[in-house]
This record gives structure tokens, C-alpha cells and sequence, in this order.
């Protein structure tokens, strides 16, 4: 069974590669994408991914005030918050607003994807 | 002498107390930190008594000391020590208890109040007023004579204004730092967005062996940064100053 996976990211190039990439996985499937905060929380409502990638940068509402939304709407959808810019202050903050894990997004797409696989073995401990 | 029991003041004390506190208000808006607010309070106090020196402190809770500089009147800077919040010291009683003391004509400083010791050898007397903003006391500062004399009831006003006044303005200045801080993380989060957005993208299409794909987000990253550096240089253009 593949882990359903959403996206919010308001950089269309960025979110359509890592969508590309989610494809590629033989164990996830993408199941919805969103630009703003507000796409976020509607993602999660309705379509209850497993693991939802975040955005902090997006117009409208930005990541870090849709999370604490998100989390108390879809309590089971696990949340990675996705950051251009390594500010300590921005990832306590969303740790302690109930992110499950926050990456930058230099990072790999095989890191990106072990943190995916990661939510869902702590979920199901 | 307790404050309260100072008295009223006449009209014509009154308008001599706003008179020389408008300049007291008016030099401390000037100043654009905590340490230069606590100078200038201090320098003002010290000129409108024409006292002989005195001490300056802010509470420093983690370390549960008050940060105490010592000033002498026509000079900007002094000493600095780190006091324990124990220490029987009248400023520091008054930063610790909120308290007001005056120590006035006393050959031995502590007559009146038992139990402190003087900061200065030659001190005779003193006054020491809590610097307060809204929430708490934040320090205090303390105006020493050389010499046992009566402290006036014009005076403590004068002390007392000046005093509401420091906590006033460490609160602006304090809340400008904030502001300032975050102006300049999110300037700093807006430069570093548009080429980190495009390197990161480039570096998945690396993965995925799409080598053109990859190219084109390197060339925009390349062209964000060229655009945030020229921005960047005619800003620091528009700040020099004329020749």
C-alpha cells in the first residue's frame, strides 16, 4: 500500500518536480498540490494524505500559520514543512506548532522521501 | 523620606519642573538603544541636581544581577559591574523591591535605612528611583552627593518624571530593535527565496537526469542573483553620502 502524499508549494517549477519525483517512487502517490496556505488546509481536509509537504514561503497564508489549521482539521495527516531559508526560530516554531519534520530544500529528493517513509513509521508506533 | 510625603508643589515649582523636563523628554527620544536611553536619562538627572555622581542599572534576570554603571556628570561613560540582586545597595533595593529611597544629610550613609552600605566611599547622600515600563521594574538609578544635604520636593519630581520617562523610552526603543529585527529577516528571507527556489529545483532535475530542465533553473538562479546584487549595489549607492 503506497503512502498518499500532498503538496503545497507556491514555486510551480518546484512543486511540479517534486511531483515528477513522487511519481518515480514505487511506494508513494501524489494525490493533491496546492499554492497557498488556505489550498493546504483544504488539501488536507479533503483529500487526507498521509503526509502532506509544506511551503513556509507562500502568498496569502504561509505554512507556518495553515499548520496549526491543519493539524487541528486532519489531525492524521502528518505534515513536513519545506524551507529555502535554515532559520532555528522558524523550525522551533513549527515544531512546536505540531510539524512532524521540517527539511530544506536543498535537500535530496531520496532525504525528502526517507522523511516521508519516516512520519509514517512514527505514526504507526 | 518617603516620596509621598513630599508635598504639593506650588504653580511656580510646577512650571519649572515641565520646563526642564521637556528637555529631558526631548533628549531621550533621541536615543536608539537601551544603553544610550539609560545614559542619557542618567546624564539628565545628574545636571538638573547637580549631583556629584550616581549609577545607572538595568535588571539582568538570568543572571539575577543588576548591570550597574557608575557616571560622573560631563562624561558619557563609566565603570560598569554586575551586582548581585541580594546586595544591600539602595539602587539595587530599588530595582529589586520598586522602592524609592532617599538617604539625605547623613554623615553615615544608612542611618535612615539599615542595613545598606554606600556604593562610593564618598557618598553622603542619595536617591534611588525604579526605572518602570508597563509590565515590570526594570532597573534603577541612583543620583549621589558628596555632601549631606536635604533633597527637595521639586527635586524628587524631577527624579521621578525622569525615571517614568527612561521606562517609557527603553519600551520604544526596545520595540523599534523588534521591528527592525524582523524588517531585516524578511528582506534577508525575500533575497534568499527567489535563488534557493531555483537551485533546489535544478538539483531534482539532476536526480531525475533531465539535464536541460536543470540547466534552465540554474540560468534563472544565476539571473536572480545578478538582480538581487545589482539591487543590493544601488541601494548601497542611494546611502552614500554626497560628495
Amino acid at each position: 500500500m503506497r503512502i498518499t502524499v500532498g503538496i503545497c508549494d507556491d514555486k510551480d517549477a518546484y512543486r511540479q518536480v517534486i511531483g515528477i519525483c513522487i511519481g518515480l517512487a514505487p511506494d508513494l502517490e501524489l494525490v493533491g498540490e496546492g499554492r497557498t496556505g488556505r489550498e493546504a488546509i483544504e488539501l488536507a481536509v479533503d483529500r487526507r494524505p498521509d503526509v502532506l509537504l509544506l511551503d513556509v514561503a507562500m502568498p496569502i497564508m504561509d505554512g507556518l500559520t495553515a499548520l496549526p489549521a491543519i493539524r487541528e482539521a486532519a489531525p492524521d495527516v502528518s505534515v513536513i514543512m519545506l524551507t529555502g531559508f535554515a532559520d532555528p526560530r522558524t523550525r522551533e516554531r513549527a515544531m512546536l506548532n505540531g510539524a512532524h519534520d521540517y527539511i530544506e530544500k536543498g535537500a535530496t529528493f531520496d532525504e525528502i522521501a526517507m522523511a516521508i517513509r519516516s512520519c509514517m513509521v512514527r505514526e504507526a508506533s | 523620606m518617603e516620596f509621598d510625603e513630599a508635598g504639593e508643589l506650588d504653580d511656580a515649582t510646577r512650571a519649572a519642573l515641565y520646563e526642564r523636563l521637556y528637555a529631558v523628554v526631548t533628549s531621550l527620544s533621541h536615543a536608539s538603544s537601551p544603553e544610550e536611553v539609560l545614559v542619557r536619562t542618567f546624564s539628565e538627572a545628574l545636571e538638573l541636581l547637580d549631583a556629584d555622581a550616581g549609577f545607572v542599572g538595568l535588571v539582568d534576570e538570568a543572571r539575577d544581577v543588576l548591570h550597574v554603571r557608575r557616571l560622573v556628570p560631563g562624561t558619557s561613560t563609566g565603570e560598569t559591574v554586575d551586582v548581585p540582586r541580594s546586595d544591600p545597595l539602595p539602587i539595587v533595593v530599588s530595582a529589586r523591591d520598586g522602592q524609592v529611597l532617599v538617604i539625605e544629610s547623613n554623615e553615615v550613609l544608612g542611618c535612615d535605612f539599615p542595613g545598606l552600605r554606600r556604593m562610593d566611599p564618598d557618598d553622603h547622600a542619595c536617591v534611588s528611583f525604579p526605572i518602570r515600563t508597563a509590565d515590570r521594574v526594570r532597573g534603577a538609578i541612583n543620583v549621589a552627593f558628596h555632601q549631606p544635604r536635604p533633597v527637595t520636593p521639586l527635586e524628587l519630581h524631577l527624579i521621578a518624571r525622569i525615571a517614568d520617562h527612561c521606562g517609557a523610552e527603553l519600551e520604544r526603543v526596545e520595540h523599534v530593535q523588534r521591528l527592525e529585527d524582523e524588517l531585516r529577516r524578511a528582506r534577508a528571507l525575500e533575497i534568499h527565496d527567489d535563488v534557493v527556489q531555483s537551485i533546489a529545483t535544478a538539483k531534482l532535475h539532476l536526480e531525475l537526469d533531465d539535464v536541460n530542465e536543470a540547466a534552465r533553473h540554474l540560468t534563472e538562479a544565476l539571473d536572480a542573483s545578478k538582480a538581487i546584487a545589482s539591487r543590493l549595489a544601488s541601494e548601497a549607492s542611494d546611502l552614500r553620502r554626497p560628495d
